[in-house]
């Protein structure tokens, strides 16, 4: 049994939908979840589900136009962010919740010194002169390890594997209680994956931070992550605690996540991909989304969109196939 | 089909949705099923439309003939008669900016054809064979393009006679650098894309490679640059003429309507008002025509 | 750095060279003698060759090629004109102020106006002031400047004589029609550029990182939006004095501005080659001098560009001395 705080940040019910060229796309679908101060949440699931929709959400970035709440809420420290003023959420961001980006490559202002993106947002959440704000960001990077003579340096100076160092020193510059990672690894080299990862890990540690981490990678999932929701066309199909997800999978989709990395236990012929495409987010059925991928969708599948059903304490699945786990 | 919409995103999702889906279509194809769905690109096209449709139909859209003089009803201001007025030769002025529209446009469109011709090949050979080819032709183009575009038509124009040849030629040149800049730098972007290398290796022939592979790839760009460039090519063919050099007098160009014109533009300023509009239009139709062309071949916009 | 602009102005000396045969060529292709246009149609043929001997036109075109080169670079000399018989170089460097003047004033303005334009009319995008911003620009870009210098003029000199509608030395006012006029269109070309500039940067990832950062909106759109968009918006200016170079000739044609332009349209209906040769190869020169600055400004803004010339570049003392702190050697 966990100890009850209050959760850090909470999701309720959130749907979320933009308008593109081709129609309305429903990227987030009547999203929950909570986020407790020691967690690290793994968000899982194809490229276009939405999980990073749900990210910029949570830090009050969703672009408007073209982007519309349809409803539900997400709450930072139990305050309602949709309530709050614009400078109000300016003092969250970077400070309370912080984000690092899929894509280092393009995450850093190519004209701006590294050294000063970092002081940028020590400079502006905490009370400090100029030069303070320049030795705390000497102090980050080499925190993430960066020599500090690559002050200032500008991003094009640096490798894909430093700039992701860099955009996590400016995550982490202010102590954040929650700190996002959009896919930090997956635009980098196999090599480097690993360290930004255990570098990560290794902060998340060193700085008490709640960890949300969006990723497709379920390997990565089990490495750190003590919570996890797999998300389908911006909906949560199960969500759990590792334990429960990884050994006690019960939705589909989960399971053909799983049959579809290698695996040195097991002896496999081929890799089962799971088959099919992701749905075309435009165009969502009224009933189970996941129907035209599923091996064991019938009829009743057809009829109507199953609810999430808990199968044990906190283990969530949302498939009418769903049974409750026998103790 | 739908999970959550609300009444207000049926809404939007209908105005989206209304031509169909362009998602799924090839690249080509999706871009001119945006084109046609872009406001500003249809009212250029409109435009363009209208102008080739009034110089097709020149003679029968007025009564007069863009020469024949009537020296009884020199200089009248617009009626119903004559609504765009006469000129001191009594000649209709509504029927000479229609027939402007027989001369600007051809000339500027051939000149334009030209500087692809040109242009294109200097900047694809450039760019395909890199290096000192490269070097040499790039270097050459910016000397050639220190000139600017304009005086050198003009300069063209004036020593080597004054016809509808040497003005398309003269316009040319002043357009080539423009030209093989483009084209080389689309050429660029897709030179060291993987299907160039396969069909290398498969061992297709350097021209096969350059015309079946890289031309089409490369084709966005070069199409906003020569949208662009007919728009600009308008302006200098008129401006050619307003000058004197180029078209000359009984010849209905815009530029010389306008430079005649200027004579009487403290007593007869309708004289200038409706050669200058011709000439806005159809710069104009191409401007429209370029902006809603580089919103449908960009694939970030959504 | 100073290298790197050493030898950009090396580079002015071919691209002289190139000019001058540019122009020889085309002089060379064209039927006629400009003798004959310069003398009675009865005139004998000593008549004639008297003239060509003066003119230096009796000597093969390459050695006339060769000794005008030659002339340009040891004596500064760009020949003599067939019509006033003064030379060349004297009567343009006459000719260049107006011309510059035109140009680098209504470009300034044009950049003061339409920059700032340009900006806000791409935060406002979708909105109602952006859509007739964009739609008066495009319809600048469209307009003929001569057009629009003739519209001007039949409103404001003829019909409320409120200007000269045309220049006089020592009037200033006679200023005001062509540099609103060259200001007109090129500022309509800084606003298009500088939206769709913005527009693109303000799609950028790091932009969102900036707003993640919880940093203002202001401070985001001057410091992260704009010292990015500025890039592309640096060459156009370049290119909008270029252009103004070659395009203002009309502008001078019409308000009888005595500049460059009409130097040459004059040189040219006169078939004063040398004039019109001299005339071009200062638009060249000045044309190259201005995409040299640009380039420098353009090194300035962008720091992959100035890590590719000139290495690293020295910074601020006060992060040094830090630096040294850190034990780091600077």
């Amino acid at each position: 049994m966990e100890k009850k705080t209050t959760p850090i940040a909470k999701v309720d019910d959130l749907v979320i939908h933009y308008e593109t060229r081709d129609g309305v796309v429903e990227a987030v679908n009547g999203v929950s979840f909570e986020i407790l101060p020691a967690d690290t949440f793994g968000l899982v699931g194809e490229t276009g589900a939405g999980k990073t929709t749900i990210a910029l959400a949570m830090m009050g970035l969703l672009p408007y136009p073209p982007t519309h709440i349809i409803r539900g809420k997400v709450e930072i420290d139990g305050e309602d962010i949709a309530k709050k003023s614009k400078n109000d959420m300016r003092a969250i961001r970077g400070k309370k919740v912080s984000m690092i980006f899929q894509d280092p490559m393009t995450a850093l202002n190519p004209v701006v010194g590294i050294g000063d993106q970092i002081a940028e947002v020590i400079l502006l959440h905490e009370r400090c002169t100029k030069e303070e704000a320049q030795k705390k960001a000497l102090d980050m990077l080499q925190m993430v390890g960066i020599r500090p003579e690559r002050y200032k340096d500008y991003p094009h100076q640096l490798s894909g594997g430093m700039k992701q160092r860099v955009v996590i020193a400016i995550a982490l510059a202010c102590n954040p209680e929650l700190l996002i990672a959009d896919e930090p690894t997956t635009a980098l080299d196999v090599t480097i994956q690993a360290q930004v990862l255990d570098m990560i890990k290794d902060l998340r540690d060193r700085f008490g931070t709640a960890l949300m981490l969006i990723t497709h990678d379920l390997g990565i999932v089990a490495d750190i992550c003590n919570k996890c929701a797999v998300v389908y066309a911006g909906e949560i199909v199960e969500i759990g605690t590792v334990e429960d997800i990884f050994d006690r999978p019960q939705h589909p989709y989960t399971l053909g996540l799983f049959a579809s990395i290698p695996s040195l236990d097991k002896d496999v012929e081929r890799l089962q991909p799971v088959k099919g495409q992701i749905i075309d987010p435009t165009d969502l059925p009224p009933y189970c989304s996941f129907c035209d991928r599923c091996d064991r969708c019938t009829e009743q599948c057809r009829a109507a969109d199953p609810k999430l059903v808990e199968v044990s304490p906190g283990h969530f699945v949302k498939c009418i196939f769903a049974r409750k786990e026998a103790d | 089909m739908a999970k959550n919409l609300t009444p207000e995103m049926q809404k939007i999702n209908a105005r989206r949705t209304k031509h169909g889906k362009v998602r799924q279509s090839t690249p080509g194809k999706e871009a001119w099923l945006r084109l046609i769905r872009n406001k500003v690109a249809i009212l250029g096209m409109i435009i363009l439309i209208l102008l080739a449709l009034v110089a097709i139909l020149a003679p029968v859209l007025t009564p007069y003939g863009f020469d024949e003089v009537n020296m009884k009803d020199k200089l009248q201001f617009p009626s119903a008669k004559h609504p765009f007025g006469t000129d001191q030769l009594g000649r209709d002025m509504l029927t000479r900016c229609i027939y402007g529209t027989r001369i600007t446009m051809p000339i500027a469109i051939f000149a334009v054809l030209f500087a692809i011709l040109v242009g294109g090949v200097l900047g694809i050979i450039a760019a395909y064979f890199g290096g000192t080819v490269d070097n040499t032709i790039m270097r050459i183009i910016d000397i050639w393009g220190s000139i600017p575009g304009i005086m050198l038509a003009i300069a063209i124009v004036a020593c080597l006679g004054n016809n509808e040849t040497v003005l398309v030629i003269g316009l040319s040149m002043g357009a080539v650098p423009n030209m093989a800049r483009t084209f080389r730098g689309a050429i660029f972007t897709v030179i060291d894309s993987d299907y160039v290398e396969s069909s290398k290796a498969m061992g297709a022939s350097n021209f096969r490679i350059m015309f079946r592979h890289l031309v089409p790839n490369a084709v966005g760009p070069v199409i906003l640059a020569i949208v662009g460039l007919l728009g600009v090519e308008v302006l200098c063919v008129s401006a050619l003429s307003f000058v004197g050099v180029g078209i000359s007098p009984p010849t209905p160009e815009w530029g010389s309507l306008l430079s005649t014109g200027r004579q009487y533009l403290s007593s007869h300023a309708y004289l200038c008002l409706f050669p200058g509009i011709m000439i806005m239009l159809a710069v104009l139709g191409f401007n429209l025509l370029g902006d809603g062309l580089r919103d449908a071949l960009d694939p970030r916009l959504k | 750095m100073l290298r790197y602009i050493l030898k950009r102005l090396l580079w002015l000396i071919p691209v002289m060279v190139g000019v001058i045969t540019i122009v020889f060529a085309i002089t060379v292709l064209t039927p006629g003698d400009p003798a004959a246009s310069l003398l009675d149609r009865n005139a004998t043929q000593e008549q004639i060759d008297e003239v060509h001997h003066r003119l230096g036109l009796d000597k093969p075109v390459l050695e006339r090629w060769f000794n005008y080169v030659v002339g340009v670079f040891t004596r500064f000399d760009f020949g003599t004109s067939y019509t006033t018989m003064q030379p060349v170089r004297d009567e343009v460097l006459a000719k260049l102020p107006y011309t510059l003047i035109l140009a680098v004033v209504s470009v300034s303005l044009a950049v003061l106006i339409g920059i700032p334009l340009g900006v806000w009319s791409a935060l406002k995008q979708y909105t109602i002031t952006d859509g007739s911003v964009l739609f008066l620009s495009v319809l600048f870009v469209s307009m003929p400047n001569f057009w629009l210098s003739m519209l001007l003029i039949s409103l404001l000199s003829v019909s409320l004589g409120l200007l000269p509608s045309f220049f006089v030395n020592g009037d200033w006012t006679g200023w005001i029609m062509p540099i609103v006029v060259a200001t007109i269109g090129s500022m309509a070309q800084f606003i298009r550029i500088t939206r769709s500039s913005m527009l693109e940067v303000m799609r950028q990832d790091y932009i969102r990182t900036a707003r993640a950062k919880g940093q203002k909106e202001d401070v985001i759109v001057m410091h992260h939006m704009m010292r990015n968009a500025m890039i592309p918006v640096a060459t156009s200016i370049g290119s909008g004095l270029g252009n103004a170079l070659g395009g203002n000739m009309t502008v001078e044609i019409v308000f009888s501005l005595p500049g460059i332009g009409s130097y040459i349209v004059n040189a040219i209906s006169t078939r004063n080659y040398p004039g019109m040769l001299g005339g071009i190869l200062v638009t060249a020169i000045m044309f190259t001098v201005v995409n040299l600055l640009v380039d420098i400004a353009y090194v300035i803004i962008d720091p992959r560009l100035k890590s590719q010339i000139t290495g690293k570049k020295a910074s601020k003392r006060k992060l040094n001395q830090m630096l040294r702190e850190q034990g780091v050697t600077v």
